[in-house]
Formats: structure tokens, sequence, C-alpha cells
């Protein structure tokens, strides 16, 4: 072994990445050679010396994140992100009311319609949040859907069709809102970025990026 | 896992879980955006900007990869924009180590300490300090991960997209430059080896 050879040795045991093959000869290489024991010591200290040197992050650093943090929140009342055991029990509202007959509702198969105001809960809902509400019959449909298919519905009104969705395929309601099936990761992204309520089936909002499929309602 | 959990809640805009991501990858991020910046003022600002950066964008990280890989390469990316801003608003020189030939420019001046940073340095420490200041800002990223944070070879080459054997090559030449460096200012107790050069 020549002291090039025992240069790339002495970089991949600092690394620990040598065999015990290479390692022996890398020291056999070390007795014989006293500038390459010289190096090998000086590149050993070296390393020791930068692992030493690791700082403390100051307080500054996570105290002015969190603070950033928490007023960007509150700069944004247009996002109306609802707890999700209020939503649940908006869902809940909505099932409640279809298997007692109040309302149609697709797969519940009733005739005797009476309107029943799922809007005002919604409603209250906003109230907490401080954000503005979206229309209440576009809110009712939205709870509905959820409702009906078992998937969360995010209501996006006031955005304009969001960029992510301009070249999405999409059904068009009798209110004229578009209606875009899209994956959870899309709804996120979306609910992130644009003012949005959003409906789900049951309380398991944190995992929307999980779950295959979503639907945007997009009021005109 | 416990990290998965959090992420998780972070994505979906739960500050007290990305309370709790951060304080367990604050150091890391800082350590390396203060070796890549070369003092504490900047390395504040710029893990401040990782970790706003992180807020705003975790939705996007899909679990594909170690989220350690995902935010390192965040930090390096907001590191490297920062220099090049430094490099066209101060006119500083901003290079990287060529693969081909050894890196022969500073990335960034060595700053004059700032009054929180005039603390009583270890004599040893302090040279540390000047010569990894003097290295490629590669050089300082890649001794950082591997001798600092001991990456694994494979996890540095995907935080710097480097292949594999350039991650060995450039950590030897990392090493070699910096002892170099402390050889010239008589960091050793013995003269510099003749198998080095």
């Amino acid at each position: 072994m020549n002291c090039e050879n025992a240069l790339e040795l002495m970089n991949r045991e600092l690394d620990g990445a040598l065999t015990e093959a290479e390692s022996a000869a890398l020291r056999a290489h070390l007795d014989a050679c006293p500038d390459c024991r010289e190096t090998w010591r000086q590149l050993h200290e070296l390393d020791a010396l930068l692992r030493e040197s690791e700082l403390e992050p100051p307080a500054a650093l996570h105290e002015g994140v969190m603070r950033e943090i928490r007023q960007e929140q509150k700069r944004k009342p247009h996002r109306a992100w609802v707890p999700a055991a209020a939503i649940a029990a908006a869902a809940a509202l909505v099932l409640l009311a279809g298997r007692a007959g109040l309302i149609a509702l697709p797969g519940f198969e009733q005739t005797d319609v009476i309107s029943v105001n799922i809007g005002s809960a919604v409603e209250q809902i906003f109230a907490q949040t401080g954000a503005k509400t979206p229309d209440e019959a576009a809110a009712q449909q939205a709870a509905e859907l959820a409702a009906e298919t078992g998937l969360d519905v995010l209501l996006v009104w006031n955005s304009g069709v969001p960029l992510e969705l301009e070249t999405a395929a999409y059904e068009t309601a009798q209110s004229g809102a578009r209606l875009y099936c899209v994956t959870g990761q899309m709804a996120q992204t979306i609910l992130d970025e644009y003012g949005a309520a959003a409906y789900s089936p049951d309380d398991v909002f944190s995992d929307l990026p999980e779950k295959e499929a979503a639907y945007v309602l997009v009021l005109p | 896992m416990q990290d998965d959990n959090l992420i998780r809640r972070a994505a979906a805009q739960d500050a007290a879980a990305f309370e709790q991501l951060m304080l367990l990858h604050q150091k890391p991020v800082y350590n390396i955006c203060y070796r890549m910046a070369g003092n504490a003022e900047d390395a504040l600002d710029l893990s401040q900007e990782v970790f706003l950066k992180l807020w705003r964008t975790l939705t996007q990280y899909q679990f594909d990869a170690a989220f350690s890989t995902w935010l390192y390469r965040l930090t390096q990316n907001v590191c490297i924009d920062f220099l090049r801003k430094q490099k066209r608003q101060q006119h500083v020189s901003l290079t990287f180590s060529d693969d081909e030939d050894e890196g022969k420019e500073l990335s960034v001046p060595d700053p004059e300490p700032l009054p929180e940073e005039r603390v009583i340095f270890n004599e040893k420490q302090e040279a540390i300090r000047t010569a990894m200041n003097a290295l490629p800002v590669d050089f300082r990223e890649i001794l950082e991960l591997r001798v600092v944070r001991q990456l694994p070879y494979e996890q540095i080459a995907q935080i710097m997209d480097l292949p594999v054997g350039t991650v060995k090559s450039r950590l030897a030449r990392a090493r070699l430059q910096l002892k170099k460096r402390l050889d010239a200012g008589n960091f050793f107790e013995t003269g510099a080896s003749k198998c080095t050069e």
C-alpha cells in the first residue's frame, strides 16, 4: 500500500466505512510510515474538534418562528378551517335528518321532504373561527355531499377557480357551482392556499393528504 | 414514527405539533446554516426562514424519503439562495469546489465577529471556525453533514444531489483542505506530512 492509498483508507476509516481487511491493511501501513501516522493523528483530531464545535441554537430561533406562525394564523381569518368535531356534528345532523326522513338525501330513498337548516349549524362554526360564512345553501350542499359520499368536501368561495383546478374536469351543479374530484393531497393544497371550508363525514381531518379522493365545490 | 405523526399534524397547520417538530430538528438545521453562512447572525435568520418555509410547504412532503433528508435539502437550498444573493449584493465571491480542480476562492468572507459571538473560544475551536469559513461552501456543508451530523454517504448524496462516489471524494478533499489551512497556521504541534500533499 502506498501513502495515497492509505490516505483514502484513512478517510473511510474516519467514517467507519472500512472492512476488517482494509482496516488491518491500514494499520500495517501506519505502523510502517511515520508521516502517515502523523496525518492520521491530525485528521482524527480535526474530526473530533469539528464534532465538539456544534452550537446550541439560540432561543430567539424557536421564539421568532412560533411568533411569526401565530401572527400568520391570526392574519388569515378568511380561511375557515372548521374544527373537526364541529364538522362531525354537522355531518351527523345531516345523517340523522336523512334517516328520520326529514330531508331527501341521495341514497336514503326518502320522499317526504322538508328542509333542515344545516347552514345555521355551520354558521355557528364559522362564528367560532371568526371567518365569513359561505352561502348557506352551498354549506348545506357541501355537508350533504360529505355525508352521502363518505368523502371530505372542500367548499371554496370568493376565490375564483383555484389555479390548481383550472384544467381539471368538473361537473356543474344546478346552483352553478363546479364540483371537482381531486386527490386528498390536492385538497390539502387548496385548503392551504385558498379561503375554504372543509366538511368531513368523520372527524379525521388531519389525514386529508392521505385520502385517495376528496371533492372540491367551487362557488361561482 | 413519532415524527410521522407530528409531521401529519403540523402539515394540517397544527401549530403545537409544528413547534414540537421544530424543537426536535432545530439544532441540526441551525448548525448547517451556521456552517454555510459562516456567522451566527445569518445562521439565525436562515434557520428562521427554513422553518417558516417548512410550515408553509410541509404538505409537499410525501414520506418517500427520510424527513431529515427533505429538511436538510430545504435548509441547503435556503442557504445557497442566500449566498447567491449576498454575492450579487456585495460582489462577494461565491464558489463551489470543482471536482476537477480544488476550490480556489473563498465562498463568503470571514465575517467580523458580532458582539454576541465575542465569546472566549477555545483557541483550537476558533482556529477551526476560521479555517472552515475559508473553505468552499460545499466543503463546509459536507463536513457538517458527515463529520458532525454523521449522516451516511447515501443520505448526503440525496441531500446534495451527488453520486455517492463524489460524496466520498469530496469529503476526503474537504478534510485535506481543512487540514492544509490549519497546517499553515501551525495548528498542529508537528508539521504537515508530505503524504497529504
